[in-house]
């Protein structure tokens, strides 16, 4: 029960405030100009439907990640190294944050389903496929979200942290282009009509590394509280 | 059911045929009448619908136009329920042999003998029609030459059959008679340009005429006779654009080399084909910003709430899940809008009668189904980018559903059921013109190898000022699409053309009376 009230006092500052609600505003319009841009017509064989599933991943995966990594500050909102400090377990702070984490990440995506079921429907496409995209989107945000959690945790100078996330973020998904056309990749993964076994080995591959992220926030919330 | 496709059998491909579906039910039927034409060697389905009302034991028959152009797949007939299921269907398939270059028709008991050979290459096909059988729409007497009339009887013919094959003729079509046709009767009179004045003679040593009786007849007032050695063999007059025959014999006594048949066939010629017009995509930027912008201020709103109250997070999935299910009502908007039909229009007005035929060109943005209206329509045609297509006749519009793939364009080519715009009449007077009636400002006539400008005279509108024709005018250039060689036209008849305007881009031509 304890995690839940490190849920409700993240969403509260991420959903209540004025800069919270300017992030949501942000994000929202970043997500209607994807939406437009994928409503171009399809050329040579080239659908803008991937280009906008591209970048709704990228916008998902940035606004998840940057609320998890406290990269973007919302008034209120504890961060891992406040909550060591707090009377919560470390497995309460590692179950809070994967939570909060979560529920964020579901509500980004959600924003972006009804978006990609009208450029799915423009194109006379099922629904489902959009629904396959988003849980690729779900999964590689919350994923990303764990990793930027126990980033804010570890890594204690805040240049240091912000290159490390955003350069490693940056280059694996960047490079997808170099290594080569790995359906599993998250950038080739939420293309339309990608393989369901490689969504389904990205999601899980996504969700282990969340995982490990949060298993990393724990420990770290452990050895700090020790080293008090 | 019963289902004839082309002339008895004999097609010209890539021309509008009759195909002729007669049906019979023992129980009432209302539905829907399906005319499956194949095209590209089977890859492109195109489904004429027609709609059907039939009584308890009613019978019913429809001639429909259509473009056929796969001489070796059948033309599939089904009877429809509202509900779509099938509830009769039948095939007709088009016989190797039966591709034709040149149909002649005829109505009577026996067969003339027009040369066999056409002189542009194929053959000529000799054909036995039905009063009954004969189309209703001109557009699909587009593939016969010439209709010999030994027989006609108009008890047979409805309103819509006698109509179609006046307008035929009106715009190029040729008919020749022979034998009495009974006066009294509105076709036979139509048909009448010359007058039996005397005795059957027996005459030998004509051309035109292989030895036999021939009767002597006069030209009626507006005819030209045809002589041969002193004797009238053939009388014509021009009827509109087309030409009428009364031939002084039987026709089985004329002839495959006979000067009469080379009198009476029309030259051969092609037509040319319209370019591809420019289609350029309208973007559809619009209606999605509004749907997809209206679904982001609500969403920003909801979200804002479960900021605050626990009832938020009901709002925000109440939000999305509406979102989703309306979002395909969005695109459909956004792919209709987005969706273009750009046509041209010429419109041929002759004494009176017109014809409207268009040509088209869609282009489809995003791949799958996509819906254009066209006017009332007595035949359309579909080729080019399409994979499926249903052309639903109703009768204030034709629906046509085709389904594409990204990008791909498809040409539509129809005849409209009726006149769109309003056009003059035009009468030469002297070295002048007149126009009466509804005139556009920057109409031009061609009379000859001159043209000139209408302009506002005191009696109305004038085109007097003459000026040698130079190079080739849009208007001219259209009517290709429609007639081999409209110089031939200008030749003898004032040609008054027109923008069509109200909204539509093409021309309007009016074929005038010279005096």
């Amino acid at each position: 029960m304890n995690a839940l009230a490190i849920v409700r006092g993240d969403l509260r500052a991420r959903l209540g405030t004025r800069k919270g609600l300017a992030v949501c505003a942000a994000y929202t319009a970043a997500v209607w100009l994807l939406g437009l841009l994928g409503t171009g017509p399809e050329r040579g064989g080239e659908s803008p439907l991937w280009v906008a599933s591209v970048g709704l991943l990228v916008v998902v995966g940035y606004v998840v990640t940057a609320a998890a990594g406290a990269e973007i500050a919302f008034p209120g909102e504890k961060g891992v190294l406040d909550l060591v400090v707090s009377p919560f377990s470390a497995a309460e702070v590692a179950w809070g944050k994967a939570l909060s984490d979560a529920v964020f990440a579901a509500l980004c995506t959600a924003a972006t389903w009804p978006v990609l079921v009208f450029l799915h429907a423009l194109r006379g496409s099922p629904w489902p496929e959009s629904l396959a995209q988003a849980a690729v989107l779900l999964a590689v945000s919350w994923g990303f979200g764990g990793v930027a959690t126990w980033l804010s945790a570890a890594v204690e100078s805040e240049v240091s942290r912000s290159v490390l996330l955003w350069g490693g973020l940056a280059g694996f998904l960047a490079g997808a282009g170099l290594v080569g056309p790995w359906p599993w990749h998250p950038v080739h993964a939420v293309r339309p009509f990608g393989p369901a076994w490689a969504r389904a080995a990205c999601a899980a591959s996504l969700v282990a590394v969340g995982a490990l992220g949060f298993w990393g926030v724990y420990r770290q919330v452990v050895r700090l509280r020790k080293e008090a | 059911m019963e289902v004839s496709i082309g002339w008895d059998g004999w097609i010209r491909f890539g021309e509008w045929n009759p195909v002729t579906v007669q049906v019979a039910v023992d129980r009432g039927v209302r539905g829907w009448l399906v005319v499956e034409i194949p095209q590209e060697f089977g890859a492109q389905r195109v489904r004429l619908r027609f709609p059907v009302d039939l009584p308890d034991g009613g019978r019913s028959t429809w001639r429909v136009a259509a473009l056929l152009s796969d001489p070796r797949r059948p033309v599939r007939v089904s009877l429809a329920a509202e509900d779509g299921s099938e509830l009769v269907s039948a095939h007709a398939t088009p016989l190797p042999e039966g591709a034709a270059a040149s149909v002649v028709g005829y109505l009577g008991r026996d067969p003339p003998a027009p040369p066999l050979e056409v002189a542009s290459g194929g053959r000529r096909a000799v054909v036995r029609l039905r009063e009954e059988l004969l189309p209703d729409s001109a557009a699909a007497y587009a593939s016969l030459d010439l209709l010999v009339v030994e027989e006609l009887d108009e008890r047979k013919l409805n309103a819509a059959q006698r109509r179609a094959l006046q307008t035929w003729v009106l715009h190029g079509g040729r008919v020749v008679v022979s034998g009495w046709l009974p006066p009294g009767n509105p076709v036979s009179d139509w048909l009448a340009v010359a007058r039996y004045v005397g005795p059957i003679s027996y005459v030998s040593g004509l051309a035109s005429v292989a030895p036999g009786p021939v009767w002597a007849m006069e030209p009626l007032v507006g005819s030209q006779a045809v002589v041969e050695r002193s004797r009238v063999v053939a009388v014509w007059a021009q009827r509109g654009l087309g030409r009428v025959f009364a031939w002084a014999t039987d026709v089985q006594r004329v002839p495959p080399t006979s000067p009469l048949w080379y009198l009476a066939l029309p030259a051969a010629g092609a037509r040319e084909v319209p370019s591809e017009l420019e289609v350029r995509p309208r973007p559809p930027l619009g209606p999605a910003a509004a749907g997809l912008g209206a679904y982001a201020v609500v969403w920003l709103f909801a979200v804002a709430l479960a900021g605050r109250s626990r009832w938020g997070w009901v709002a925000v999935a109440l939000v999305v899940a509406a979102a989703a299910a309306g979002m395909p009502v969005v695109a459909e908007q956004v792919r209709q809008r987005a969706a273009v039909l750009e046509s041209e229009w010429l419109q041929v007005v002759v004494d009176g009668v017109p014809r409207a035929y268009a040509w088209g060109h869609a282009w489809a943005p995003y791949p799958g189904d996509y819906t254009y209206t066209l006017p009332a329509s007595a035949a359309v045609a579909l080729s080019g980018g399409l994979s499926e297509a249903d052309v639903t006749f109703l009768q204030d519009r034709v629906l046509v559903r085709a389904h594409h793939r990204a990008g791909e364009r498809m040409r539509l080519v129809w005849e409209a059921q009726e006149a769109p715009v309003d056009w003059p009449e035009v009468v030469a007077t002297g070295g002048e013109v007149h126009l009466r009636g509804s005139v556009a400002p920057d109409g031009v006539v061609f009379w000859g190898r001159r043209q000139a400008s209408v302009e506002k005279s005191a009696e109305g509108w004038v085109a007097s000022q003459w000026e040698a024709a130079g190079g080739r005018h849009p208007a001219l250039s259209s009517l290709r699409w429609v007639y081999p060689e409209p110089a031939t036209i200008v030749e003898d008849r004032p040609v008054a053309a027109f923008p069509m305007g109200d909204g539509r881009r093409g021309w309007v031509v009016v074929v005038g009376q010279a005096r």
